[in-house]
């Protein structure tokens, strides 16, 4: 059967099952494409807990001291 | 009729783009599991990831990332990051951008010509748009 096929067949199957069901095939394709990448697409798997929640978009203020009055 | 999930979910897919550009806020947020951006980031890395889009980062955004994670409780992180980058280069899927002297004097011209620009106005914003 050819991934085309497939596809529509999935597709079809899906239309019938229940959220409840739905949420249970989302888990399980979730977990196969997290296994299918590395590298910087599997990074938040390595996730560190630096309790500082404004690390991301303040690290200019905590690497060089700037503040937004000065951009 | 209302739209499905599965049309929603499955057969419209968002658009994504042909590669993206990781600037240290994209590694900050997906690094650090306290972070406000981080689900979102992470939703984000997947999207992308299911889509294989290619990576493009540079070394001067390393180099602030590294600087970031940089205390010694964080420095495993900081490393598994540089693993990371070299396991997708190695893949194909990301590019590093070195800053070599001519993209740096170019960097520089832009940065000479433009004190209007504001926000991601330190060099290696400069770096990225050459």
């Amino acid at each position: 059967m050819d991934a085309p096929t497939v596809r529509r067949e999935i597709l079809e199957m899906l239309e019938r099952l229940t959220p409840e069901q739905l949420e249970v095939i989302r888990e399980f394709v979730a977990q196969m494409s997290e296994s299918s990448v590395s590298g910087l697409y599997s990074l938040h798997e390595h996730a560190i807990s630096t309790g500082v929640s404004d690390l991301a978009a303040q690290h200019d203020r905590y690497l060089y001291q700037r503040t937004p009055a000065d951009a | 009729m209302p739209r499905s999930t599965t049309d929603i979910y499955i057969r419209e897919p968002p658009p994504m783009p042909e590669a993206v550009f990781w600037d240290s806020v994209a590694y900050i947020a997906l690094g650090n599991r306290s972070d406000a951006l981080h689900g979102a980031a992470v939703d984000l890395s997947r999207q992308l990831a299911a889509a294989r889009t290619p990576i493009v980062t540079t070394d001067a955004v390393l180099t602030e990332v590294l600087n970031t994670f940089g205390r010694v409780a964080w420095r495993p992180l900081a490393v598994r990051i540089i693993d990371a980058v070299q396991e997708s280069a190695a893949e194909g899927t990301a590019t590093v951008v070195r800053i070599d002297a001519p993209l740096w004097e170019r960097a520089v011209q832009l940065f000479r010509e433009r004190p209007d620009r504001v926000g991601t106005d330190r060099l290696h914003g400069f770096c990225r748009d050459e």
